[in-house]
């Protein structure tokens, strides 16, 4: 098996962007007219409920990307899972009205601080579900081999959302290079 | 009036058992992992499965999903997931007719939350889990909504699972061939294509 780490190019990102997980990649391919797809992947990645808060996580490299995949499987059951995502560029989420606000979320602090709360009401999140699909935006997927990768390249280094009694967290040190 | 007490799908001693699978929704990402363990062992019935998957459809729950995927995959008993089964499949057909469309809609995310947690309970025997999710997909010979893009995406995605942990490879290798060739929805085909090639 390949122990080589993913790059940003393997997911088409062009940094910046933000990270909104999928629950499962088919979410963002109804079978559905094209009509009404936008519709249909907006209520299911962005839930119609009276809380309109929703996790968005900031890539801007690929160390970013690493603790963001890392933020985003460190507590699940298992930890590698596939993680797939959609990426959405800060201007698109302008375009459709979708305020963010910074929340500090984790033990690591560099995923923590790449957590982001996005405010989006039913009528925003068809209008970025629209504009995401006129600009052909695909869902990608992380497959549970390369999170693992991902994981274990973070245990090594002592991150604190995957070490308990780690003495320190080289994530820090690693974004800075 | 006092309210009776009821029976319940969780092994506990005080208050309504059921209320841990609601405090386990409702509690933070890191009080949920350092619940679930304990919470699926406690699981002394089927009944405590469709009381997850409920949850893991409610839209004002953050990350109800993923929530209640961990929590199946932390399950001992195969037993539960075969009552299980038999339930989902019992609670389809009641609802299969076209006047119970939102309900059936309601089936089909139970089923793709069950089937994903099916992939995952990696406490469970692989050849278990295989069995059961072999039977899944044969049912959609006579239950049409198992035939859906999202569900046939998950068992995909479930299998996929099943022959890292060492299932029958073989076996799952042949059906993502066939699903490949045979498949009416070209995004199956496209899915079983990719699904193959991460099993080399």
């Amino acid at each position: 098996m390949s122990t080589i780490l993913p790059t940003l190019e393997d997911f088409g990102i062009c940094a910046p962007v933000f990270i909104r997980k999928l629950d499962k990649r088919a979410d963002w391919h109804p079978d559905v007219e094209d009509t009404a797809r936008a519709q249909v992947i907006a209520q299911r990645i962005f839930p119609n409920s009276d809380r309109s808060v929703f996790s968005l996580f900031s890539v801007d490299s690929v160390e970013a990307f690493y603790s963001a995949i890392t933020g985003l499987n460190a507590l699940r059951s298992p930890q590698n899972n596939n993680t797939d995502f959609i990426w959405i560029r800060p201007d698109e989420l302008a375009d459709a009205g979708i305020p963010i606000v910074s929340v500090v979320e984790g033990k690591c602090r560099q995923s923590s601080i790449l957590h982001y709360d996005a405010c989006v009401s039913a009528e925003a999140a068809v209008r970025l579900c629209q504009n995401l699909l006129v600009a052909g935006r695909q869902s990608h997927r992380c497959p549970k081999k390369m999170t693992q990768i991902i994981l274990d390249q973070r245990r090594s280094i002592g991150c604190y959302a995957l070490v308990a009694d780690s003495p320190h967290c080289h994530c820090e040190d690693r974004a800075e290079l | 009036m006092r309210k009776p007490l009821q029976s319940s799908s969780v092994d506990t001693l005080h208050g309504d058992p059921d209320l841990l699978i609601k405090e386990y929704f409702r509690s933070s990402p890191e009080q949920r992992a350092a619940s679930r363990r304990i919470l699926a062992n406690r699981f002394r019935s089927f009944n405590a499965i469709p009381i997850v998957l409920d949850w893991a459809s409610q839209p004002n729950v953050n990350d109800a999903f993923d929530g209640a995927v961990d929590l199946l995959a932390e399950c001992h008993d195969i037993a539960l997931f075969k009552d299980a089964y038999e339930y989902l499949l019992a609670l389809s057909r009641l609802f299969s007719d076209a006047r119970h469309r939102q309900k059936l809609a309601q089936c089909e995310q139970y089923w793709q939350v069950f089937v994903i947690g099916i992939g995952c309970a990696y406490h469970l025997a692989a050849a278990e889990r295989l069995r059961l999710l072999q039977k899944i997909a044969s049912a959609s010979v006579f239950l049409p909504l198992l035939n859906s893009r999202s569900i046939k995406a998950c068992i995909i995605d479930a299998l996929e699972n099943i022959a890292d942990a060492d299932g029958d490879r073989r076996w799952i290798e042949e059906y993502f061939q066939w699903l490949t060739k045979n498949d009416p929805d070209v995004y199956i085909q496209n899915y079983a294509i990719e699904a193959l090639s991460n099993l080399d």
